[in-house]
């Protein structure tokens, strides 16, 4: 069945609007997308990145302890300010620390980051490992400082424009072409039919990223108009819609008050009230050395079927009073609900493996869309309407962007086994991410000189399946940890990933045929 | 193929259309969402859901534009729509 097709204008239009919008974003999407698909298993993987973490043994948190590992440590930590604690899971044993430090005499701040040894309390800003976070930073250009997540937020903004006008080019033929695989025909034919298929069975997914990826890092642009005209300029009246932690007051002239001793106790107190039902997963302080304190905590509810399962409940330090309790199923507002349903859907947080699994293989289905994207692109321009010169042009430009893409494989696998083997404490992530980073750059480079495409595409395939070998054979060398021997299982998972991949890549590989002879020049 | 060029925008018109498209249809997008919000008993799940809401009108909003031949005629639809809008934050409000 056809739908009825848009006038010549109108298609030539959308058509010219998706190439361009197309050509633009693909390797910038393609980064993201792939990065992003590691980034699920961010947390799952931990273990396998910090060996030192696979041999803590978690005991019940102590806040009498963190705030004390804090005030030690850095002598002008701010507990007045908000303070977020995040805790330490079994696949995460280590406790999150957000803050601020206010310099004494100063009126500046300065935010801090640093993590909690759930054993010792001792805190550090410097990573014991890095490879979650640093995909997880490249997946929105963290590392580009300061227009990084501008240029990521507008990358996402503009694939909602990429995405409508895909399916308003295929509109016509959007029913028929819904499932019609097919490997028969030209390469341009392959390329054309393999984008169209994935690009619309990934449909819902993509634009439901190109959406909420805009909503974490363009948020600004939104709320700004709202915050002007109907909140006096004050954010956190939209924050409170959304957290209601943010909708507490606070007194600035509040006497002073030493409120650590409460805030244990209610910690205790919210796990013998919650504990069986729900995990704890983090608290957020403000005014601890004020009269006015409060403790907000976020639980997370064990029932499975609960999709909305995030709970908030939020206390006064001084005497316990309760300020509100919003769990699921009971006083949960519906905008707490749509934040983090936006939540669930971006990090796949909402059923599980099998969920992060089949989000992980849409990933790479949507890295495919991108390159087939840009080899289209190319083949559709290699005829008599265009001069050499302008050829040479499409070529140079799809090599330089498949080289770019396809070598972030091989350097994601390196970057695993590099946060194993390469050494030092303070400067640790700072030398894996050189690694990473370099060993990309080199490769890339190395790739553009190659002949072809099809030799790029193999380059990459021997060096990702190498790198990937490499990866459980790393681990089992370096920390005694051999799939076969550890029993945790995203240690053993891990390299079985990576071990799966090394010979998935050299299988294809195999497949595929190395350039005729008449093709090479 | 690529798309036919006859169909496609001057030099001067297309930098009018692209400006309209980033610039005026997020000022048509921020305005109606004012206007929405504007209603005090729907001004917090209005406020809330524009965070997804805003994204999409801006882009669609984007696409659309392009269909208009004149790109001084597309700002002018654009200010007009913002304009209108920001009218009925003023009177809802």
């Amino acid at each position: 069945m056809k739908l009825k097709g848009f006038g010549n204008r109108a298609y030539n239009i959308f058509f010219h609007l998706h190439t361009v919008s197309g050509i633009v974003l693909a390797v910038a999407l393609f980064v993201i997308f792939f990065a992003g698909a590691f980034t699920l298993f961010k947390s799952e993987f931990y273990l396998w990145e910090n060996p030192a973490a696979r041999k803590v043994k978690l005991e019940e948190p102590d806040l009498r302890k963190v705030v004390a590992g804090l005030q030690q440590t850095l002598t002008d930590f701010d507990l007045n300010d908000d303070t977020y604690i995040t805790f330490a899971g079994p696949q995460n044993p280590v406790i999150g620390i957000y803050g601020h430090i206010k310099p004494e005499g100063t009126e500046g701040e300065i935010h801090y980051a640093g993590k909690m040894n759930p054993v010792t309390y001792a805190v550090s800003d410097k990573a014991e490992s890095t490879v979650g976070e640093t995909l997880y930073k490249l997946h929105y250009f963290a590392q580009i400082p300061f227009a990084g997540m501008w240029i990521a937020g507008f990358v996402s903004l503009f694939f909602i424009f990429a995405t409508i006008t895909g399916v308003l080019v295929h509109w016509k033929n959007m029913l028929t072409k819904f499932w019609a695989f097919s490997f028969r025909g030209t390469w341009k034919q392959i390329w054309t039919n393999g984008h169209t298929v994935f690009g619309l069975l990934g449909l819902p997914y993509q634009f439901m990223y190109a959406v909420t990826g805009a909503f974490y890092l363009l948020l600004l642009l939104v709320l700004l108009p709202a915050v002007m005209v109907f909140y006096e300029g004050k954010p956190e009246k939209v924050y409170a819609m959304a957290y209601p932690m943010y909708g507490v007051e606070y007194n600035e002239e509040a006497p002073s008050a030493d409120h650590t001793e409460n805030l244990a106790s209610l910690y205790t107190k919210v796990r013998e009230r919650y504990g069986a039902a729900y995990d704890i997963l983090a608290v957020q302080t403000h005014h601890v050395q004020k009269e006015d304190g409060a403790a907000n905590f976020r639980l997370v509810s064990k029932d499975k079927s609960i999709f909305a399962s995030n709970g908030y409940i939020g206390y006064r330090l001084k005497d316990g009073e309760e300020l509100y309790n919003a769990l699921p199923g009971e006083n949960k507002k519906s905008t707490y609900a749509i934040v983090e349903t936006i939540m669930h859907l971006h990090f796949a947080s909402f059923g599980g493996g099998v969920v992060k699994a089949i989000y992980f293989v849409m990933a790479l289905f949507s890295c495919f869309v991108f390159v087939s994207g840009i080899l289209i692109w190319k083949e559709a321009r290699n005829n008599s309407h265009y001069s050499d010169r302008q050829k040479e042009f499409h070529q140079r430009v799809t090599k330089i962007f498949l080289a770019i893409c396809f070598t972030l494989f091989p350097a994601t696998a390196l970057l695993f086994s590099a946060e194993l083997l390469v050494p030092g404490v303070t400067e640790h992530a700072f030398r894996v991410n050189t690694v990473f980073f370099i060993s990309w750059l080199l490769m890339a480079l190395a790739s553009i000189l190659l002949r072809s495409e099809r030799t790029i595409t193999r380059y990459s395939l021997w060096a990702g399946g190498f790198f990937s070998l490499l990866v459980p054979v790393v681990n089992g060398f370096t920390t005694g940890d051999w799939f076969w021997k550890t029993s945790i299982t995203q240690v053993w998972a891990t390299d079985v990933f990576w071990l799966l991949t090394g010979i998935l890549s050299y299988s294809v590989l195999g497949f595929t045929r190395p350039a005729p002879k008449a093709l090479r020049n | 193929m690529p798309a036919q060029t006859k169909y496609l925008s001057s030099r001067g018109q297309r930098a009018l259309k692209i400006t309209a498209a980033v610039l005026g249809a997020y000022l048509v997008s921020a305005s109606f969402h004012l206007m929405l919000g504007a209603m005090p008993f729907a001004r917090e799940i209005i406020v809330v859901l524009s965070g997804v809401s805003f994204f999409i009108i801006w882009a669609g909003l984007m696409v659309a534009g392009f269909l208009v031949r004149n790109g001084w005629k597309l700002w002018g639809i654009y200010l007009l729509l913002t304009l209108i809008f920001g009218a009925g934050t003023w009177i809802l409000k």
